[in-house]
């Protein structure tokens, strides 16, 4: 396929940022740390969940007001995305709560990470997940009840994309129920494949090409039967609609007659497609008219000109590189790769905090990491059988530093400093008897045995006969056990001492001088001044007193000579 | 809100006038009274207390009593005392002359405290105001209605030993029992509860409610009458029918109550009360609490309850004549039976290993050592065993291996923190958190084993 080349310097050019694949695990990974339940009558995520999310992401949090945009957000697009690739359950229908209501509701609806296809997907490599993501978007699936036919690019606008769309007036008759847009997306980027990395072409120049040489590349040239008796398959285009304004006033359909009736209908799907899966997935960059569009309804012409990225050809020609992790002197390991290796940073951020944000170019990743004494040795005890210095030369490829594999042998021996026991209780008894010898966990002291089954131990030595004492403790202390018992733990007696012990109460002694004023005007005089000299004070205004601090007494003179010109105070 | 923070935000708010009142009524000086923020304490002397408790009628000081024993309250307790005219109509028609005869009557002669609070959604103003007695007025309200005797009461037992013949065979004590008396694993049962002074106590109550059907009224702070009559009667003054009765209308608001004449004698018959005839007219009090045996005083050679000649290992019990506070220590001590109609007493290693230094020395426990051999051994065998074995339930135990960490610790925590051994210390499940907060300052981390 030749393509005529443009020049792009006019136009404004748009890359998507994200990468699908990394805000996919950093989806993933908030909602299996959290338990979230979706809103009860919109069923969207909690905005305080949502605004953690697009931080973590780096997009923008939506806008209440943007809903006339009707553009899916970022974050609901890849949440829809782990819906379809089933690594999240929730619901999308909801339940109509009562005889009256206009719409469903959603009841606990909470968001669930299915562990087990996680661990499947996390199991292919980022090129194979890349390659089932682009699978799961091209064959389309439906998000609402009703949008089976509306589901596609021609009245769906894209997340990342500045189109707009038909009108979805009529898309369940006519000749769309009967198309295969998974059939036409996968032509389209089997035919951009062969396209040149990194040198524009002009969309216009695609649409002429697929007019000359796949007219019939979406709608069959002989128009398929009508599905029953109901149906009639009237027009080639009957389906698509152009309008003058806005609210598409006046629309029409583009009659088969036309002879620009391919370019009004394939061209602004051609359009649509490529601002859909190719640059959500990083596959193009697209370039778009700056100037206002002035003309019928969808646009059309207004996506100029695209080029191929690098990863593009990769994922359609099957290129995988394999990540490259590097451990440095300074216990940083840096991970790059060409595509999201989301395995990789789960293993490797277990062990260190992440130093740098990820930077990415069409998919390329670089992540630093710094390797950690404590997370080390919680992911030694979280698994006891890992070997962390085998994990980081198996994943670098080579041997440590010296320096970083001593310090690590230190840090896993950190694993097993503190061992808490939960559950257990503690039996204080010289001799074990044998029938309880099979509760016993550790014997700590020659007299302490830690033992589980309290209830059965405690039953087995009463029947014995040993006169058992079972002290429950309580809160934040220990709970006192009689004077005659043998224990390490404090004794009643003890504590009778401790209560009889008087609470120590420290005071600080504040001497408060009051002046009482025999008269309001002088009384209400003093207020200001003290008020204004920051003196702080109290005054009662029914024995009309003034009281300040001993300490304060300076500013108390100074008040009083303030007012000496209006008032001559003689304190008895 | 409290009553000290209600008399503060009372004295501070208060109209100029009701204050006015008040410094007559209890009589107050005007320096007394003129600083609001120190006048709460002059309140709360006893300046004026005791004549103004004594012009009370009898209804207003025994709602004060009750008032006491409630707390705060809003308008609608004082309805018992002022009726209201008309049960219909708003908040405010209904309750607005309750409240100023309150007002009148109550909060300016210096008694009460009152003041309004901020009340969470829609309320009418008369809705938010509270109403207290400061607890140091209590010692002035006028005392009840009492006789004083020194001539002892009657006590009825005979629904009592009903009761606990029972466990032998007996016929029921009262019809449709809630609390049935049964013996199960070697120990007195009264329904779900242990028997002891304490459950053989709510069965006297639930018995008498019940022979009365008499319950708690739903209006706040209103009890049941038998409630009341347990709250109003004392175990060293005697009270008539007659005398109590109107103390019930208050305490028992918007309840059922029944005959005074009748609800007192049927609480005699179960016990809970003493009887003494005087000038031909009954007059009750509480009976006095079942004390435990003096234990200095050792028992008597022969019980007049208990029989060891029967079998060398165990005691007969007469039912009929065995104080309560002794079968209660006899069923934590020894395993309980019946055979052939008859109540024995066997002793238990398990029972007595439960029970407390101070019931295992107990005259009753050192009698039961002295006259049965087979309680002399196990009584023996338990004293020297008891203390040597203890299992510590509710506790976090951890191996720590680094010294220095442990030596952190123990500063940290102190005597909250106990070292078992060389690595092994143990806290109180409540520190969990500050632990696990000192382990990440220094670097260390968790490692858990589950029971």
């Amino acid at each position: 396929m030749e393509l005529e080349h443009i020049d792009p310097q006019t136009f404004t050019i748009v890359s998507n940022e994200r990468d699908i694949l990394c805000d996919l695990f950093t989806y993933l990974d908030y909602f299996g740390e959290r338990s979230v339940k979706r809103m009860t009558r919109s069923n969207e995520i909690p905005s305080g969940d949502m605004q953690r999310l697009c931080k973590l992401m780096g997009v923008e949090t939506p806008q209440k007001d943007d809903w006339h945009s009707f553009r899916m957000h970022w974050v609901d697009f890849i949440g829809h995305l782990a819906l379809r690739l089933k690594l999240v359950t929730y619901d999308i229908k909801g339940t109509y709560r009562g005889y009256s209501s206009s719409e469903p509701s959603f009841i606990d609806n909470y968001i669930v990470v299915n562990q087990a296809p996680l661990q499947k997907f996390l199991e292919l490599t980022p090129m194979a997940q890349e390659k089932h993501i682009l699978e799961t978007l091209i064959h389309p699936s439906m998000r609402q009840e009703y949008d089976n036919y509306s589901n596609n690019e021609f009245y769906e606008r894209s997340v990342p994309g500045r189109l707009d769309a038909f009108s979805i007036r009529g898309s369940a008759t006519g000749i769309m129920p009967m198309l295969d847009f998974p059939q036409v997306r996968g032509f389209l980027l089997d035919l951009l494949k062969d396209c040149p990395v990194g040198q524009w072409f002009s969309t216009n120049a695609l649409i002429a090409y697929l007019k000359t040489n796949h007219r019939y590349f979406i709608i069959p040239e002989k128009l398929p039967a009508a599905r029953n008796k109901w149906e009639t398959i009237s027009a080639r285009y009957s389906n698509f609609y152009e309008g003058m304004d806005e609210w598409r006033h006046d629309e029409k359909p583009i009659p088969d007659s036309a002879p620009d009736a391919f370019e009004r209908v394939e061209g602004r799907y051609v359009e649509r497609f490529l601002e859909n899966i190719p640059l959500l997935m990083q596959f193009v960059d697209v370039a778009y008219d700056p100037k206002p569009y002035a003309g019928p309804l969808p646009s059309t012409g207004t996506l100029k000109a695209f080029r191929i990225t690098e990863r593009f050809q990769r994922v359609m020609n099957g290129q995988e590189s394999a990540p490259r992790v590097t451990v440095q002197p300074n216990f940083d390991v840096v991970i790059e790769a060409d595509t999201y290796p989301a395995a990789i940073i789960r293993q490797v951020s277990a062990l260190g905090e992440q130093a740098s944000s990820p930077q990415s170019g069409h998919g390329a990743y670089v992540g630093i990491y710094l390797l950690q004494k404590a997370r080390v040795a919680a992911a030694q005890v979280k698994d006891p059988k890992l070997d962390v210095i085998q994990l980081l030369k198996k994943l670098s490829g080579r041997k440590l530093p010296q320096n970083v594999q001593v310090e690590l042998e230190e840090w896993a021996g950190h694993a097993d400093q503190f061992t808490l026991y939960e559950g257990f209780a503690l039996l204080e008894m010289a001799e074990l008897p044998p029938e309880a010898e099979k509760f016993s966990v550790e014997r700590i002291a020659p007299n302490m045995h830690l033992v589980r089954n309290p209830e059965k131990v405690f039953a087995v030595l009463e029947t014995r006969g040993d006169a058992p004492i079972r002290i429950q403790h309580q809160g934040v202390k220990f709970t006192q056990v009689a004077e005659a018992a043998q224990s390490v733990f404090p004794k009643e007696k003890a504590a009778v001492e401790t209560q009889k012990a008087a609470i120590w109460v420290k005071l600080t002694r504040v001497i408060t001088i009051s002046y009482q004023f025999p008269q309001a005007e002088a009384f209400d005089a003093i207020q200001k001044v003290l008020a204004s000299l920051r003196c702080p004070f109290q005054s009662d205004l029914v024995t009309k007193t003034v009281s300040i601090q001993q300490k304060e007494q300076e500013k108390f003179n100074e008040a009083v000579e303030k007012l000496a010109d209006e008032f001559k105070f003689e304190i008895e | 809100m409290s009553i000290p923070q209600l008399l503060h935000t009372m004295c501070v708010e208060l109209a100029e006038a009701d204050l006015n009142a008040i410094r007559k009524a209890r009589g107050f000086s005007a320096t007394e009274t003129a600083a609001r923020n120190s006048f709460a304490s002059f309140y709360t002397t006893s300046i004026g207390i005791a004549e103004n408790m004594a012009a009370l009628t009898s209804a207003e000081a025994f709602a004060l009593r009750l008032l006491h024993e409630t707390g705060e309250v809003d308008i609608k307790f004082f309805e018992r005392l002022y009726p209201i005219d008309k049960h219909y109509g708003t908040y405010t028609q209904k309750y607005k002359p309750v409240f100023d005869e309150v007002k009148k009557n109550l909060v300016r002669r210096g008694l009460v405290v009152m003041a309004e609070v901020k009340v969470r959604g829609d309320s009418v103003q008369l809705e938010r105001w509270r109403f207290a007695m400061p607890p140091e007025f209590a010692q002035f309200l006028p005392p009840l209605p009492v006789v004083h005797s020194k001539e002892g009461g009657i006590e009825s037992e005979g629904i009592l030993r009903r009761k606990l013949l029972e466990l032998v065979g007996g016929k029921p004590a009262i019809p449709n029992d809630q609390r049935p008396i049964y013996i199960n694993s070697g120990s007195i049962y009264l329904k779900d509860l242990f028997f002891s002074l304490a459950s053989f106590g709510l069965w006297q109550i639930d018995a008498w409610q019940q022979a009365l059907n008499a319950h708690a009224p739903s209006t706040p702070a209103s009890f049941a009458p038998t409630q009341a009559a347990l709250k109003l009667l004392d175990s060293s003054a005697w009270m008539t029918p007659q005398s109590i009765k109107p103390a019930l209308d208050i305490y028992s608001f918007s309840g059922t109550i029944p005959p005074v004449e009748k609800l007192l004698s049927q609480g005699w018959e179960l016990g809970l009360l003493e009887r003494l005839e005087i000038d031909h007219h009954p007059h009750y009090r509480l009976a006095p609490a079942h004390l435990p045996a003096d234990p200095n005083t050792p028992y008597p050679v022969p019980l007049d309850w208990a029989d060891t000649s029967f079998n060398p290992h165990a005691v007969k019990i007469d039912l009929r004549l065995i104080p309560l506070h002794d079968l209660d220590l006899l069923n934590t001590l020894s395993f309980l039976s019946v055979e052939g109609g008859e109540l024995l007493a066997f002793p238990s290693s398990v029972k007595l290993g439960r029970a407390s230094p101070a019931q295992r020395s107990a005259p009753l426990s050192l009698w039961l050592a002295e006259r049965t051999p087979a309680f002399g051994r196990a009584l023996e065998t338990v004293n020297a065993r008891w203390g040597k074995t203890l299992l510590h339930e509710n506790l976090l135990f951890a191996q720590v291996r680094d010294l220095s960490l442990r030596v952190q610790l123990e500063r940290e925590f102190g005597d909250s923190l106990i070292v078992l051994s060389d690595h092994y210390i143990a806290f109180p499940q409540g520190l969990r958190t500050s632990v696990e907060k000192v382990l990440k300052k220094t670097g260390f981390v968790v490692k858990t084993v589950k029971a």
